[in-house]
């Protein structure tokens, strides 16, 4: 199973010392529950079962300069490539790096530098 | 049904029971007996809170009708509490009861992030859903704050 599985950031392009900016990391990967609503002869209402193995993004981390600031715990109930947005205080100019994990421990990351456009 | 490891089976039904009581027997929980309980607190009334209820009010985004149940816009914010080394939002759970995975995420912050706030879709199945947030602070405990949203077409 060949899925594209990566991550993009997205930064403000001014940033200001000690702003609390807005994050956005886009995530290309599918989400399935793998869940099927059934209804049998003997079970006259409907129910999810299980028809295949979920496929999700398990977490994200981000980390600014060399400190993680922030993991987020994902699963199935996630959408297909999932737009996430966070914030963080750009305190110094550093890389904010996001490392995303998939439901078969596959890593992908992204990194781009927070620098100050008055500095 | 799926439940993350951050929150018990108690709690969930402790929540739950607290909901039912308030419910039927039209009482409020003040957070000042929520926190003596250890669980957790509410805030009373939005439009006029006390000062720890201020901080602790929980914003959720969610669309009155969402078409699409594969990919329902949420976004989850605690934009009053500061964010200090001492005191801040430890974290953001997510939940529907209605929904085959009921926890629909754990989003950890640190006093890196300014604020707590997350963005994300989500999948939900079809119907009325009552889309549960809970934020933990690392001084007043775990707040609960709930939203209604309509998926038209289920995308679990």
């Amino acid at each position: 199973m060949t899925e594209e599985f990566s991550v993009k950031l997205r930064l403000p392009r001014e940033i200001s010392e000690n702003e609390v900016i807005e994050i956005k990391a886009k995530i290309k990967h599918p989400s399935s529950t793998g869940l099927q609503l059934v209804q049998t002869a003997e079970n006259r209402y409907e129910r999810f079962v299980r028809s295949a193995p979920a496929v999700y993004v398990r977490t994200v981390e981000v980390l600014y300069g060399d400190k993680t600031i922030s993991t987020f715990h994902m699963n199935a109930a996630s959408s297909d490539n999932p737009l996430l947005a966070f914030k963080i205080r750009a305190v110094r100019e550093a890389p904010i790096k996001i490392v995303v994990t998939n439901h078969r421990k596959e890593t992908v990351s992204a990194s781009e530098l927070v620098a100050f456009n008055n500095a | 049904m799926v439940f993350s490891s951050h929150i018990t089976r108690r709690e969930v039904l402790r929540m739950a029971a607290l909901g039912v009581a308030g419910i039927t027997t039209g009482l409020t929980v003040r957070p000042s007996h929520a926190e003596e309980r250890g669980h957790f607190n509410f805030v009373e009334d939005s439009n006029d809170p006390n000062e720890l209820e201020y901080e602790h009010i929980i914003n959720i985004r969610l669309p009155i009708i969402a078409e699409d149940g594969a990919n329902v816009p949420i976004v989850i914010a605690v934009e009053n509490h500061p964010m200090e080394p001492d005191h801040y939002v430890k974290s953001i759970q997510i939940l529907s009861f209605n929904d085959p995975i009921v926890g629909k995420g754990l989003y950890e912050f640190s006093p890196g992030n300014g604020i707590a706030y997350i963005a994300n879709q989500m999948r939900m199945d079809g119907g009325d859903t009552q889309v549960i947030a809970i934020a933990e602070c690392t001084k007043h405990g775990k707040w609960v704050a709930s939203e209604n949203v309509k998926v038209s077409l289920g995308g679990c």
